[in-house]
């Protein structure tokens, strides 16, 4: 195996207990998987612990990973169950966007806290399509969803964002 | 006709990436047509966008990633220890319960048969001899918890300078071979007085090794360039000894046993076009200021402003090219100036009698965007990639939209700032031809068209709009082969 392999040869390899190569596979994708996780909870420290979740669960369940699977869109499921987890556990406190009564500094802060502020199952809707430009079918995969239901869905989640960020920016 | 309804939720649907190949052709010619007679579709569309490019400036704190790496390699230690434990118990011999019972009750009986069998033999010895206890034989040490395995490893050496003075500054680092898109992980320590120096506890992997003085990098063994650098393999749980430098270089010459240097020092601020402090440093964001070697190819060096907006660097004497490469979006530079030396034009020349104080004056930019930096007017102009169908297109960070002045050598090329908007800042009063390079494979480009409907594939040239009431834009439409 080398750098130039695919992911899915990599965890294949992974799943035939050739574990080593999973390093180059977190460091491809350790970066992507803290963003998410940032995006969606706004803290660091959750966020770096639930990076290392998600490659604790690959290692423990590396058997259930299948030929016809794609990598990534397993490893953001992983990652959504860990994040949900982590929430019911709460050892992840709810994200806290600051009231609407705040003077806003900046349109971002405004954004931040629309974004925070959606449901999560939004949020993370908008989160794989816009930071992880996830097309609609490797949303639909990811959520194991048919493809209209993940289309309507990050339509509408845009359409309540962009009501939520009207309301805090007026 | 389409109503506004319905074209609010198709933009909404575009932004989203979530448009079907069979709808969005008609579909998107009948919002075309709506929206040159409908200004409140055209604001919605201008707030999407503005909303998803502000999406994009929402920022994630930076994560400590050389943690990360090494409580990853923890995990890998416990999981290889895991591994073998249970590598272990699988090729342990099978047994059986009823063998198991078999084997048990035989070995009762045999225990039963000695103890009958001693007793009658000690009826027959004399019971005057006395027989010496069995040594209880010594309990097996029980396994302890094994330790998970850390796969780092050291690496030690000695940097050589001829004036003991560098030594006292060198710092030397490990860090990982960059790949696109990842940030290195470094590891960096203090040399001794004598140049010795030792890291420990680097995860096992391949590394560049740099002592660095001034900020001038030599790579291992002994190259200012990263292209003539050894990359040293660190192995696990071992320690690599005499990773030396000879000689290491400064910013602005390389420092053999027969050069002397001569050490100096510079010191600067930013202030307001008026000499008056900015009241918000911080507002000032990053600055990156380099300083190139005159006299040589030598990598430059690089300071950064502190909180209070001003940068302190030591480094040896000579002639530098000053060079902003970072500047704020909210700011604007006037002028760079030491003593009475214009430092946009000329070189600056630092010597050891005494600092140099270099001063970077500044204006508040104002809402246009366009303004005087470093003596142009420069002007920002958005180019948007298409796709003929209306479709979203993937994320092309590759792609480049190149901007060439037709009577100066202005060329620069439009970077991107979020999914299919690109950015570039150009002067003014300078006229472009375009070119797009890197179009990913089964793409091609249709037409490039300015907001004054200019062909500029065909020969049209792009000249910036004057002015902050009409900011420039561009789309490039692209069509799959």
């Amino acid at each position: 195996m080398t750098t130039n392999s695919t992911d899915e040869s990599l965890m294949m390899a992974v799943r035939e207990g050739a574990c080593a190569e999973l390093e180059i596979l977190f460091d491809r994708h350790h970066l992507a998987l803290y963003e998410f996780f940032y995006r969606m909870t706004g803290d660091r420290v959750a966020s770096e612990s639930l990076v290392q979740d998600v490659f604790r669960r690959i290692l423990k369940f590396r058997d259930t990973f299948r030929d016809e699977n794609r990598f990534k869109s397993w490893l953001f499921r992983i990652a959504r169950n860990a994040h949900h987890e982590a929430f019911r556990r709460k050892s992840i406190r709810k994200v806290s966007p600051a009231g609407a009564d705040v003077v806003r500094k900046d349109k971002s802060a405004a954004l931040r806290d629309a974004l925070l502020k959606l449901p999560e199952d939004r949020r993370e809707l908008v989160v794989f399509s816009q930071y992880h430009q996830m097309t609609p079918e490797e949303i639909a995969e990811l959520l194991d969803v048919d493809l209209p239901v993940a289309e309507v869905g990050v339509h509408r989640a845009m359409m309540e964002l962009r009501d939520l960020y009207r309301t805090l920016s007026e | 006709m389409m109503r506004c309804e319905e074209v609010q939720e198709y933009l909404a649907e575009r932004l989203a990436g979530s448009l079907s190949d069979r709808l969005s052709g008609t579909v998107h010619s009948y919002v075309r047509t709506h929206m040159l007679s409908c200004p409140e579709c055209c604001e919605e569309l201008e707030h999407f966008e503005e909303m998803q490019r502000v999406l994009h400036t929402i920022p994630v704190e930076p994560c400590d990633s050389a943690s990360m790496w090494a409580r990853f390699r923890v995990l890998m230690g416990a999981n290889e220890t895991e591994n073998a434990r249970s590598t272990r118990t699988r090729f342990a011999p099978r047994i059986r319960p009823l063998e198991v019972a078999l084997v048990s009750l035989a070995a009762i009986v045999a225990v039963i048969a000695v103890f009958v069998a001693a007793r009658q033999a000690l009826k027959w010895i004399s019971a005057a001899r006395v027989v010496p206890a069995l040594s209880t034989p010594a309990t097996t040490p029980s396994p302890g918890p094994v330790a998970a395995v850390m796969r780092t490893g050291a690496i030690s050496g000695q940097v050589r300078a001829s004036n003991e003075e560098f030594l006292r500054n060198v710092r030397v680092s490990v860090t990982t071979i960059p790949k696109p898109g990842l940030p290195s992980t470094e590891i960096t320590v203090e040399a001794n007085a004598d140049g010795k120096y030792r890291l420990d506890n680097i995860p096992a992997g391949q590394y560049y090794v740099l002592a660095r003085f001034a900020d001038a990098s030599t790579y291992y063994p002994g190259s200012i360039d990263i292209a003539g650098a050894t990359i040293v393999s660190i192995p696990p749980g071992a320690i690599l000894e005499g990773i030396d430098f000879p000689s290491i270089a400064s910013a602005g010459r390389s420092l053999s046993a027969a050069v002397p240097i001569e050490l100096a020092e510079i010191a600067g601020r930013v202030l307001l076009e008026d000499g008056s402090e900015v009241s918000d440093p911080q507002s000032l964001g990053e600055i990156a200021i380099s300083l190139t070697g005159n006299s040589s190819s030598i990598a430059a060096t690089t300071m950064r402003l502190d909180g209070n907006g001003r940068f302190h660097q030591a480094l040896a004497a000579g002639e530098y090219r000053f060079r902003i490469e970072e500047f704020s979006q909210n700011y604007l530079v006037r002028s760079v100036t030491a003593g009475g030396a214009d430092l946009l034009k000329e070189n600056l020349e630092v010597n050891g009698n005494s600092p140099v104080s270099v001063e970077i004056r500044v204006a508040r930019r104002n809402d246009s965007g366009a303004g005087k930096v470093l003596g142009q007017e420069l002007d920002t102009v958005d180019v948007t990639l298409r796709l003929d169908t209306g479709d979203r297109l993937p994320y092309w960070p590759d792609t480049s939209i190149v901007f060439t002045g037709t009577t100066g050598a202005f060329r620069v090329a439009a970077s991107c700032v979020v999914g299919n908007l690109f950015r570039a800042s150009v002067p003014a009063d300078e006229s472009f031809v375009l070119t797009v390079t890197n179009v990913a494979a089964g793409y091609a480009v249709q037409s490039i068209v300015d907001t004054r409907m200019t062909d500029l594939m065909h020969g049209g040239v792009f000249r910036p709009a004057a002015g902050p009431s009409a900011p420039s834009r561009i789309v490039v439409t692209l069509t799959r082969n």
